[in-house]
């Protein structure tokens, strides 16, 4: 008990950080995350530039301000985030569901096909349909989520596998109701929550992803800014200015870790869905 | 069975044990005030519903209360020395050394990945860590055939999954027998096992106990078996001791309201009852324990008499080695006749079957086979599951189908039902070819023919009301009707008010009702009983089951019965069909086929299940040898032939086909059809022992 109050905390502290940065910060005052002010470029954390401009985290190699760019970057993390989440959620508990409850050669196909998908490098795959399309924010959450589905459509086959042989479901089919009934009134609302843990999960991978991808320069493109591509673009000051570089990763750090956490909070206290409650005296 | 030397020091004492569990509101004692004594070399049985706290009583004395279940108070004494304030270390001395347990489910009590030997080996070793490697060997094969499993060697070196259910629990016992304990303690031991399986086990208990001379108490909630079995035994309700007495004469005149209720709601194997007394309202929550005598709520005889509700009854002597926790222990007697008389069935008042009773469900030739084994890869073999299935229920009447795990009769349930497919054979529902329905015709007609299935837990979605439960047939089929819903939830007896609640906030009983609910929401004509009351305690089962009859006889409702509890099956039926390896191999009016069975099939099953008064030795009753054939090669002929303590040469040619061959109307698969006794058996020459 103790340790599942401790985890969520953990979780919640740092998640409640992270939208105060992507969601107050925009709000305040500060600086626009796009003017430059060559006269006050590289300044460390809490620096003052030559005009008398005050930035708490410094500034970049154009002279803009860190802060408001790490806030920006973070919003375009999540948005993608949440986004890829969305695509291969769907796609997962559509195709693991269908799997699941169908059997036979369609599950052959499906499963197939995610054995396949786990077969393909992302990497490569994601370079090459950004080389051919170009990269924009949008293709970046729809590439990352066609490729992601796997882990929920496992999950929710697996589930689906179980569920279908559940009494309910049995009854209900005597009762005459289509597959499609079934699907929609018994599976889905009980691979649900299961599916949720997924994604909270998954969601911390997809964000690492995107900053890997704007870090090899394929995903987000400037002036839009990213953590993977602040990274990338402040490893030449590393010595002079190291907080180009470490800002942004504590940010992924945070984020990513909030998020797993939260995951595995989840987790401990679902591990009891599903499972017969019978109580043995 | 021995008999108990009463001078002698008791083995065990326990005195006013109490045992309690820290809740966020409070503390609930579990249990309350508990003493017994157990003495050497008797069978000491603790009887009680789920909730009586008869397990927690026995994992206290093995000390296994695993927090945040505590001993709060009270002695346990073992040979005279007290276990409460021993040490983890100096407790596991005593474990498997000088008591053991064998626990209920041999499947997950055996660790999987270990051979046998080398299970049992290390029972042997505990206690014995400078016993050679040989004399390890030869103390594990002595113990294989302590427990009767043929082939020691072979045996020995083979993993759990290799063995069927019967034999696993015979390991166990192998293990808990490892260092010849003087007190074995058996948490329903035979609760996981067919009735052929689990008389083969008690058996072997029985002669271990006489080899070794250990005393074992009896937990379970068979009353059957532990009248048959133990020598003295003790009643167990919400916590507390209701009464203790010897075994023998419980049944006859027990000495407290519960036991005489408990005993009032137990179908009869023996003789027919109109209908089963039933003890009224639910087990206690033992976080509201009820004032006074904790049974005072659910009592026949109390009547809200003053001290039921205000004082707690002490256990007192009421007459020789007979306790009681009941302020008026001389009434139950004058109530038990009393209910005797109201549920005795007068001669002859059994109605023949109307001729012109419809045939409503008529099963011809049923065929089922599975493929078993990959598509891809290896040969896939084929699996009959049901052969040649064919009977005509009518109307209004109730056909029990029965059978031991494996037999086909939750397949045949299945296919009926269309949730699997036959492979050959012809049903008709309402003179309607059922298996040739499809799309949306199938959809409409499969109102008429409804299920409900043995678990309560995983037959009701948690995530849905009751009321949405039970309107689920009626949206499926387009006719939602909420006034409907709270109708039906009065049927079965629960208030419209249940409908707001989940499933997971009800007792097994009452999720139950809800189950039966939703079955009757499409007004069916045939209702399938796929073992409905069996996960269901005593009290709450005759709740059911009267119920049940309640509701044929209202809505002329037609049921299929399938149960492995013979008793209940007699109690509810009209006929009985008799299965065995996807075979029927007797089928016939109820009352003819438990009175004058023919095939030697259900003889040994009624011989098998214990009873009140029997008291059987094992002389006079039939325990089948070996277990189930493999169903993927089923035995050549008779498919019973290699259990059979009929069986002669000609057996292993012929397939018997299923004729009326005792009587007309009677129907059964034999050469011999006709009465064995337990005297005919006996004659036989007992056939080898055949490992599964």
């Amino acid at each position: 008990m103790l340790r599942l109050g401790i985890l969520r905390t953990i979780a919640v502290t740092l998640l409640a950080l992270m939208l105060v940065l992507i969601l107050v910060i925009p709000l305040l005052p500060f600086y626009d995350p796009y003017t430059q002010n060559l006269g006050g470029s590289l300044l460390p954390m809490g620096g003052r530039s030559f005009d008398g401009k005050f930035y708490l985290l410094g500034t970049d190699t154009l002279g803009r301000d860190m802060l408001s760019r790490l806030a920006l970057a973070g919003q375009v993390s999540v948005m993608i985030g949440l986004g890829a989440v969305f695509v291969s959620l769907v796609i997962g508990v559509a195709l693991g569901l269908i799997a699941g409850y169908f059997r036979g050669p369609l599950e052959s196909v499906i499963m197939g096909i995610a054995d396949l998908q786990l077969s393909i490098p992302r990497v490569l795959l994601l370079i090459a349909v950004a080389a051919i399309i170009g990269p924009s924010v949008t293709m970046l959450a729809l590439l990352l989520g066609l490729t992601s589905w796997v882990s929920y459509g496992r999950v929710a086959r697996g589930m689906a596998l179980s569920l279908r042989e559940r009494e309910f479901v049995l009854s209900a089919r005597t009762q005459g109701a289509s597959a499609t009934w079934n699907i929609r009134k018994h599976l889905l609302p009980n691979v649900m929550p299961q599916m949720l843990i997924v994604g909270s999960y998954e969601f911390g991978q997809i964000i690492v992803m995107e900053a890997s991808l704007s870090y090899l320069g394929l995903g987000v493109q400037p002036p839009l800014p990213s953590w993977g591509m602040m990274v990338s673009e402040g490893q030449t000051y590393l010595a002079l200015a190291p907080s180009l570089v470490v800002l942004p990763s504590i940010a992924l750090f945070v984020l990513v870790a909030g998020l797993q956490f939260l995951s595995q909070a989840f987790t401990s206290e679902n591990e009891v869905v599903g499972a017969p409650e019978r109580s043995k005296p | 069975m021995s008999v108990p030397t009463h001078e002698a020091e008791p083995i065990l004492v326990v005195r006013n044990l109490s045992i309690d569990i820290p809740k966020a509101d409070g503390i609930t004692r579990l249990v309350d005030d508990v003493s017994f004594d157990v003495r050497p070399g008797e069978v000491f049985g603790i009887v009680g519903e789920s909730g009586s706290g008869k397990s927690i009583t026995m994992q206290a004395v093995l000390g296994l209360l695993s927090s945040p279940l505590k001993i709060t108070s009270g002695s346990i004494k073992l040979r005279g020395r007290e276990l409460t304030d021993l040490s983890f270390e100096e407790m596991r001395k005593i474990r498997g050394k000088v008591m053991s347990i064998v626990f209920q489910d041999p499947m997950t009590t055996l660790n999987p990945v270990l051979r046998i030997g080398a299970q049992i080996g290390e029972a042997v070793r505990l206690h014995n860590p400078s016993m050679s490697k040989q004399d390890v060997n030869r103390r594990v094969l002595d113990l294989l055939s302590l427990v009767g499993i043929p082939n020691p060697e072979r045996r020995a070196r083979q993993f759990p999954n290799e063995f069927s259910g019967g034999m696993r629990q015979r390991v166990v016992i192998a293990i808990a027998m490892a260092n010849e304990p003087d007190l074995l303690i058996a948490d329903e031991p035979t609760t996981a096992l067919d009735v052929t399986i689990q008389a083969q086990v008690m058996a072997v208990l029985a002669e271990i106990r006489q080899r070794t001379g250990a005393a074992m108490v009896l937990i379970t909630h068979d009353l059957g078996l532990v009248a048959e079995t133990a020598d003295r035994m003790a009643v167990m309700y919400g916590g507390r001791m209701m009464e203790t007495s010897p075994a023998r004469t419980m049944f006859e005149a027990p000495a407290h309201p519960y036991t005489a209720g408990l005993i009032e709601s137990l179908p009869r194997i023996d003789r027919s009852v109109s209908q089963l007394y039933s003890i009224p309202g639910f087990v206690p929550d033992l976080a509201n324990r009820p004032s006074g005598c904790v049974f005072h709520p659910r009592c026949a005889m109390s009547n809200g008499r003053a001290p039921c509700r205000e004082q707690q009854p002490p256990l007192r002597e009421v007459g020789e080695e007979r306790l009681s926790a009941c302020h008026f222990p001389e009434e139950v007697a004058a109530w038990q006749a009393e209910q005797e008389r109201l549920i005795a069935v007068p001669d002859g008042s059994v109605q023949p079957p109307a001729a012109g009773a419809s045939s409503i469900l008529k099963v011809e030739a049923l065929e089922k086979e599975f493929k078993v084994g990959s598509a891809f890869f290896g040969k896939g073999e084929r699996m009959k599951a049901l052969r040649g299935i064919s009977f005509d229920l009518k109307q209004g009447k109730t056909l029990g189908l029965v059978g031991e795990s494996g037999c086909g009769k939750s397949t045949l349930a299945r296919v009926l039902l269309r949730l699997l497919d036959a492979s050959g054979g012809n049903v008709f529902l309402n003179g309607e070819p059922f298996l040739e329905l499809k799309g949306s015709r199938l959809r409409e007609r499969r109102r008429d023919l409804q299920v409900v299935f043995q678990d309560p837990y995983s037959s009701l979605d948690p995530r849905m009301t009751v009321h949405e439960v039970i309107a689920e047939p009626l949206r499926i089929q387009g006719k939602y009707d909420a006034a409907r819903i709270d109708q039906l939830l009065e049927h079965v007896g629960l208030t419209p008010e249940a409908g707001k609640r989940r499933p997971p906030e009800f007792s097994g009983g009452q999720k139950q009702r809800i189950a039966i609910a939703r079955a009757l929401a499409l007004n069916p004509d045939v209702l399938i009983l796929d073992e409905a009351v069996s996960a269901l305690d005593v009290s709450i089962q005759a709740q059911v089951i009267n119920l049940l009859k309640t509701l044929q006889a209202e809505l002329g409702l037609t049921y299929v019965f399938i149960s492995h509890d013979l008793s209940v099956v007699r109690h509810i039926s009209d006929e009985v069909a008799v299965m065995y390896l996807g075979r029927i191999v007797e089928h016939g009016p109820v009352r003819r086929v438990f009175e004058h069975p023919a095939h030697p099939y259900t003889q040994a099953l009624l011989s098998a299940i214990p009873q009140r008064g029997h008291a059987g030795t094992a002389t006079e009753r039939i325990i089948l040898t070996g277990d189930l054939p493999n169903p993927m090669s089923p035995p050549s002929g008779c498919a019973f032939r290699t259990r059979c303590f009929r069986a002669v040469d000609e057996c292993a040619r012929v397939e018997p086909e299923l004729a009326p061959r005792t009587a007309p109307g009677h129907l059964s698969a034999c050469l011999f059809a006709g009465e064995h006794g337990p005297e005919a058996y006996a004659r036989q020459r007992q056939p080898e022992e055949t490992d599964a």
